[in-house]
């Protein structure tokens, strides 16, 4: 078992939940990624389109639409996906470090890819206009397989995260990145991307002054086609939803409520997308303005963002399904803690230990910072007075002791019968109102009903005793 | 350690240390071009007032900053990435210590991009010359709060658990040592070297009879422009010589010998000859400015063997403030990683590729 467990000091966000901080973040630096990607594609397309003669406002249409490209996805994009990296280390530096561990070669690939993608979209944005058809193409061409590598290589470590494949059993790397769901998923967020370069280059027809209405009609059409791949997404997400874990597949089909409302919402505002671009635009050749444009990309924003709490949240009770639980815990550290304790060996202090009317109730506290507050907050979103201010004393300790029996999507409690009775000492002076003075509890037979309820739950997560027992 | 770096290190760790440097090295040439350019173009506003916009390194700086700020984030990715190889844990406690003031990097940035981009633009809105002015103090303060961050960051990962907890238990996200103030002046200063350099490249491109580099500057580059960038580059050197001497000598004598040891005694003497290289080309042009190839490679050649020993010798003084050795086990681990292999075919494949579109946009020069 290990014994140099790597503390870290913990922040709170207040009364935002890390997770929202991270997710809101995410979203952006997805969709802008993703448009960067589609519009890599898209402007391929239409240069085809310009060489051969089959569309002569092309030409006009690229150079207009590869400013935005540049001015939303490389500075915006960009800066998101550093703050994507700065945001994991403060949410769970343990995560992004064994991420870091086992995918620092496909990482420093990626970043290969970067780099030639900003150059050749450089090259093409400040020379573009001057070149010939063919040197157009060549430059458009590797900004976009630079782009699109850029994805195929973070699809690997994403997917990595739920469905970690044979890696669990061999440890090797390939196995962790060409994972269960790795094909699926590039595929469907190529697909993705393409949709939202189109819809964006919807947005972006109207808003160049240089086209009329009937030139911009055109255009809107030609940048349609890039939607109907769109059809096989029905497809592509039943084979996603095959391959993940049938617990994760369970929390998104009705096993958690809030998670299936957000997997219908990225459902909906998908087909509500589909089908007004495949039926009014593709069907009936209608024409869509700069409003109806924005509201098709607004939309897709919001499918974004649920489809990405699906993915997400699905992966609960761990971060890393199967290697690391969502508090950043190891399978071994869990059955340390509960020998020695979570906090027993923590060099960071409480910031507020004054603040507290007795040390079990600081020392509750303390068991909180470490592990729950990377989900949870105290009585803010997703906070621990909501969930628990109705449960009595003995309900919070069995339920806690149980925890992976009570909520199937948390992970093993962590940590000794003390601690567990702390927690519950701070949850109650919390939920009464953080009174000035609290009685300690240490009675030892209530000490003993929770050690026992802590040896009958095990350390192991519900999802895998629930999977082993399907097996 | 008693060998120079990073040859006394086990074969791992000096792998990881070697991309650390190397591509800290690739990061600082754009780094330096942006936080020196920003740097210039708010000193030279603020004490020229609209005189300032006439110059021709004034407007390739304009037109140049934002996309070279965009490859400073990109190579920045890198280093990055290795140092969190090489020292994770110390990286994110200092990331985590510093919490939203470190987060705040990310709204800096944006808002330099996006002035940069504006100033580029010559919108009508930097008519106004307050407007020009303040878009470009504000840009500078960005870039130079983004270099306190990383000096600060830098500096506090490399203390103890006490210094960590304490820091942690006063609640503070400012770190404060005597160290930082130095340290970043030492940085500012040292991009203006680096800076001349780039400018020098930019106006040669410029040159009547040479290749024509900006379609959209004025492709008058006199002597007069050649002299100031030269000035620029003594006065960059001679700073940075000082302040480096300064800096060295409020390190704890334990802390100097990082430079003088056998693990940095050999890139402290090339980085002397790399910057007495750049001071001979600097003067020679400033006495006759005239720009050619040849001096310009001296130049470059200086310049780059400098960087190279100023990266190494900022990882020789980290490495006698933390125990190296305690991490050889984390590095040998992280090797078994496969992957290697790879990044080095697709580093061959994209740096062909890199080059075929140089060679395109040199095509479009051409024409």
């Amino acid at each position: 078992m290990p014994t140099d467990f790597p503390y870290y000091p913990i922040n709170e966000f207040g009364p935002a939940m890390k997770g929202m901080a991270i997710g809101g973040l995410g979203i952006v630096h997805v969709f802008l990624a993703q448009f960067g990607i589609g519009g890599g594609l898209l402007l391929c397309y239409f240069q085809w389109l310009a060489q051969t003669g089959r569309e002569p406002l092309a030409r006009q249409f690229i150079d207009g639409y590869f400013k935005f490209v540049v001015l939303v996805s490389f500075v915006l994009g960009a800066i998101t996906g550093v703050g994507m990296w700065f945001m994991t280390i403060q949410v769970s530096a343990r995560t992004i470090g064994a991420m870091v561990g086992e995918f620092h070669w496909v990482w420093a690939v990626e970043w290969l890819f970067f780099c030639l993608e900003i150059v050749a979209g450089y090259c093409f944005y400040r020379y573009g206009p001057r070149l010939d058809d063919r040197r157009r193409m060549t430059l458009l061409a590797i900004y976009s397989v630079a782009s699109w590598f850029s994805l195929f290589w973070i699809n690997g470590i994403l997917s990595w995260q739920l469905t970690p494949g044979r890696f669990l059993e061999t440890g090797v790397m390939w196995d962790g990145f060409f994972n269960p769901s790795f094909f699926p998923s590039v595929i469907f967020r190529t697909i993705t991307s393409m949709a939202i370069a189109a819809l964006a280059s919807f947005l972006v027809v109207n808003i160049l002054p240089e086209f009329d209405r009937a030139q911009r009609t055109v255009l809107i059409h030609r940048a349609t086609h890039f939607l109907a791949p769109a059809l096989i997404m029905p497809v592509l997400g039943i084979w996603y939803f095959m391959v993940i874990p049938a617990d994760s597949r369970e929390w998104a089909m009705g096993g958690n409520v809030p998670m299936m409302m957000f997997f219908v919402l990225a459902i909906v505002c998908s087909t509500l997308i589909s089908a007004y671009s495949l039926v009014g635009l593709l069907r009936y050749q209608l024409y869509i303005n700069a409003a109806t444009a924005t509201l098709l990309l607004v939309l897709a924003v919001l499918a974004t963002a649920f489809a990405e709490f699906v993915r997400e949240g699905v992966r609960k009770p761990y971060s890393i399904r199967g290697y690391m639980f969502s508090n950043s815990l190891m399978p071994d550290d869990i059955r340390r803690f509960r020998e020695v304790g979570c906090t027993h060996d923590d060099p960071y202090p409480l910031r507020d230990a004054d603040s507290y009317p007795n040390p079990q109730v600081a020392l509750g506290a303390h068991v909180y910072r470490n592990l729950c507050s990377v989900c949870h907050t105290p009585a803010a979103s997703n906070g621990l007075t909501h969930l628990t201010e109705y449960w009595d004393e003995t309900q919070l300790r069995l339920n806690i002791a149980m925890l992976q029996r009570t909520k199937p999507f948390m992970p093993p409690f962590a940590g000794t019968a003390a601690e567990l009775e702390a927690l519950v000492q701070w949850l109650r002076w919390n939920n009464d109102g953080k009174p000035a003075t609290w009685t300690e509890s240490h009675d030892e037979a209530t000490l003993q009903q929770i050690q026992a309820w802590l040896d009958e739950a095990g350390t192991e997560p519900w999802v895998a005793v629930a999977a082993e027992g399907r097996r | 350690m008693d060998a120079p770096f990073p040859f006394g290190f086990p074969f791992n760790t000096a792998v990881y240390l070697t991309l650390l440097v190397g591509t800290w090295v690739l990061h600082v040439v754009f780094m330096h071009y942006v936080l020196g350019g920003t740097a210039y173009l708010a000193v030279r506003t603020v004490c020229l007032g609209n005189r300032a916009e006439t110059s021709t390194t004034a407007t390739l700086l304009r037109e140049w900053l934002p996309f070279v700020l965009s490859a400073a984030i990109t190579a920045g990715i890198a280093p990055l990435l290795f140092a969190q190889v090489a020292y994770q844990h110390r990286f994110y406690t200092a990331n985590l210590l510093l919490f939203y003031r470190w987060l705040a990097i990310l709204p800096a940035l944006l808002f330099a991009f996006y002035l940069l981009y504006l100033l580029k633009s010559q919108s009508t809105i930097l008519h106004r010359a307050v407007f020009r002015i303040t878009s470009k103090v504000i840009v500078c303060a960005c870039c130079l709060y983004v270099a306190w961050l990383w000096t600060t960051n830098h500096l506090l990962s490399v203390q103890s658990m006490e210094t960590w907890t304490r820091q942690y238990a006063a609640g503070t996200v400012m770190y404060r040592t005597a160290e930082i103030l130095p340290r970043l002046a030492l940085w500012v200063v040292s991009a203006f070297p680096t800076l001349a350099a780039w400018l020098a490249w930019q106006l040669w491109f410029n040159l009547d009879g040479g290749p024509e580099l900006l379609s959209d500057v004025e492709r008058e580059t006199s002597a007069a422009d050649v002299r100031h960038v030269a000035l620029l580059g003594l006065c960059g050197l001679v700073l940075t010589c000082v302040l480096a001497a300064v800096y060295a000598l409020q390190l704890p004598a334990a802390d100097r010998t990082a430079f003088t040891g056998p693990l940095a005694r050999i890139y402290l003497g090339a980085m002397c000859a790399g910057v007495a290289a750049q001071f001979a080309m600097w003067l020679m042009l400033w006495r006759r400015p005239q720009l050619n190839r040849t001096k310009l490679f001296i130049m470059s050649g200086g310049l780059a063997i400098t960087l190279l020993g100023l990266g190494v010798l900022r990882e020789s003084l980290r490495l006698t403030r933390i125990v190296i050795a305690d991490l050889y086990p984390a590095h040998e681990a992280a090797a078994t990683v496969s992957g290697r292999w790879l990044f080095a075919a697709v580093l061959i494949v994209n740096t062909a590729l890199i080059v075929c579109c140089l060679r395109i946009v040199q095509h479009a020069r051409e024409k």
